[in-house]
């Protein structure tokens, strides 16, 4: 039996930043050296080979797997950036109903088989079929929200799915351990009182903070490149997600990039911004 | 010295009994009157506990032995006999039943209430109660007699209610210890307590009962609700958005309707 543990990375609602957290998570998990897979459950979609930048080299897929029309081995696509890192990507010609309990059971269990550390699990957005499969197995669930009411009410509305349909309640073990991550955070519209804070959310939520991504122009240009966010050195996406990692992984780190920037001098006697 | 016992625990337990309280000693009648219950009732009571009653008849009654053939035919299991002769105790033993006084078992009501469990997701929830909000004005009349029972245990909930979930405490009081998510339903038939932050919407005394209330010692409810009188909030006021506040049933003017107050906290 090997320590494997799954990790769902899930939200309710749709482009809060699920796909690339994922995809960076991923990605920390293996540039730390665990041998980490990373499954693409938004079948019919298919978002996360793009961000990895590996859609071209996508021949079988999650659901080949599921219907033993291929081997995970083949399906599996080794990352570019880290050897500890593989893709299993979705189908874009299936819906989400080939996505079948057991199939996926027994794929997650061949990852287990492979000796793999971590296996992320990209929700697709909604409360549906797929949504509720990719969190079915899950150990640990990360809850991207971003600093509004409405994504705040479909994480909790995902929780309290999670506490009902994951294994782990419903065998009666040890509950799902919930993180939450907030996302696209801007400090600045969070002073001006457009933007929940993070105490707000986390107070609204009341599950422990794995970190603060700050909103940046950067994510784009990572994902138009096919690039997870993790790796654009310098940028504080990058730094943010790494120390996300660091603090999954149990080390303490404090929280960055949750306060505005303070504007010199100059720019506040001439108004730029 | 603090002893216990490993292999066992003999515990007092509350558990529902249908009665069958017979009124007349006419096997014929009551062969007719049984059929049509049976056929009515299908299969809803089968796996259920039953007592005989016979206090209501004097010296002439049915045959136990036929007695508890009808009962089956309901799918009960017979356990025990009320309001027997002295003279027929050994009959009623040889049938394996229990013989009670009558007092015991005759003055509770048959629909002892049942405490659910917490459901967490809405699809497999419970019916939602006769008296989800109605209008203010429609007050709903006198509570039924059973659901008034207090004796029941209450449901305690040591997770937060979740956006979506509904929990339903049944014939008993409502205790949420880490509160209640927007979009959240809870609904007791008792009273709600919530001790986190109560957010969602709170409907006490589901089943009719006036007398419940909700105390929450955070309040941001959407909705509270006594006895299918609701106010709803569309902004709550400043007195009352995270205080401790006891919602419950006032008449005013004829009409009954939610009193919000400070829960006073003795010091």
């Amino acid at each position: 039996m090997s320590n494997t543990r799954i990790i769902v990375v899930t939200s309710g609602k749709g482009g809060v930043g699920k796909t690339t957290t994922s995809a960076s998570f991923a990605s920390g998990l293996a540039l730390r050296g665990h041998k980490t897979a990373v499954v693409d459950f938004d079948v019919g979609l298919r978002n996360l080979d793009l961000i990895m930048g590996c859609e071209r080299r996508v021949v079988y897929d999650f659901v080949n797997v599921i219907n033993n029309e291929a081997t995970l081995n083949q399906a599996l696509i080794k990352d570019k950036h880290s050897e500890h890192l593989f893709v299993l990507p979705a189908s874009q010609t299936r819906d989400k109903d080939a996505l079948k309990e057991e199939g996926v059971e027994r794929v997650l269990n061949e990852l287990r088989d492979m000796g793999f550390q971590y296996v992320v699990c990209d929700s697709p957005a909604g409360i549906e079929h797929g949504a509720v499969m990719a969190l079915t197995f899950a150990d640990e669930a990360i809850i991207v929200t971003n600093p509004e009411v409405s994504s705040v009410r479909d994480s909790d509305r995902i929780l309290g799915i999670l506490q009902a349909k994951s294994r782990r309640a419903k065998e009666g073990r040890e509950p799902v351990k919930e993180h939450l991550l907030l996302t696209r955070y801007s400090p600045k519209r969070v002073e001006e009182g457009e933007m929940l804070s993070h105490e707000d959310v986390r107070e609204l939520l009341r599950i422990p903070l794995l970190g603060v991504i700050p909103e940046s122009e950067a994510v784009l240009h990572a994902s138009n490149q096919g690039q997870p966010a993790i790796h654009m050195e310098g940028q504080p996406v990058a730094e943010a997600y790494k120390d996300v990692v660091m603090r999954f992984l149990g080390e303490e780190v404090p929280l960055r990039f949750i306060a505005a920037e303070k504007r010199g001098l100059l720019q506040r006697l001439f108004g730029g911004k | 010295m603090n002893r216990k016992s490993q292999s066992f625990r003999l515990r007092g337990t509350t558990v529902p009994v249908i009665t069958l309280a017979l009124s007349s000693a006419d096997q014929t009648a009551l062969e007719g009157d049984i059929d049509r219950k049976v056929s009515e009732a299908g299969d809803s009571l089968a796996g259920g506990l039953a007592v005989i009653d016979l206090s209501a008849l004097g010296d002439e009654h049915p045959p136990l032995q036929w007695l508890v053939a009808q009962v089956r035919r309901f799918g009960l299991h017979p356990v025990a006999v009320i309001g027997t002769q002295e003279a027929q105790a050994e009959e009623v033993s040889a049938l394996d039943l229990a013989v009670l006084p009558a007092s015991s078992g005759s003055a509770r009501s048959a629909d002892t209430p049942v405490r659910e469990e917490p459901v967490a997701a809405a699809p497999s929830a419970p019916e939602p109660p006769a008296s989800a909000p109605q209008t203010a004005a429609s007050a709903r009349p006198a509570p039924p007699a059973a659901s008034a029972a207090a004796d029941t245990t209450t449901l305690v909930v040591d997770r937060p209610v979740r956006s979506g979930q509904r929990i339903y405490a049944r014939g008993c009081d409502l205790v949420l210890l880490a509160g209640a998510s927007a979009g959240s339903e809870l609904i007791a038939d008792g009273n709600i307590h919530c001790y986190g932050p109560l957010r969602g919407r709170a409907l006490a005394g589901a089943s009719g009962d006036h007398e419940a209330q909700i105390f929450a010692l955070d309040f941001e409810a959407e909705l509270v609700s006594v006895a299918g009188v609701y106010k709803a909030f569309e902004r709550l006021p400043d007195g009352v958005r995270g205080k401790a506040i006891r919602a419950s049933l006032e008449m005013r003017d004829g009409q009954s309707q939610i009193l919000l107050s400070p829960l006073l906290i003795a010091t």
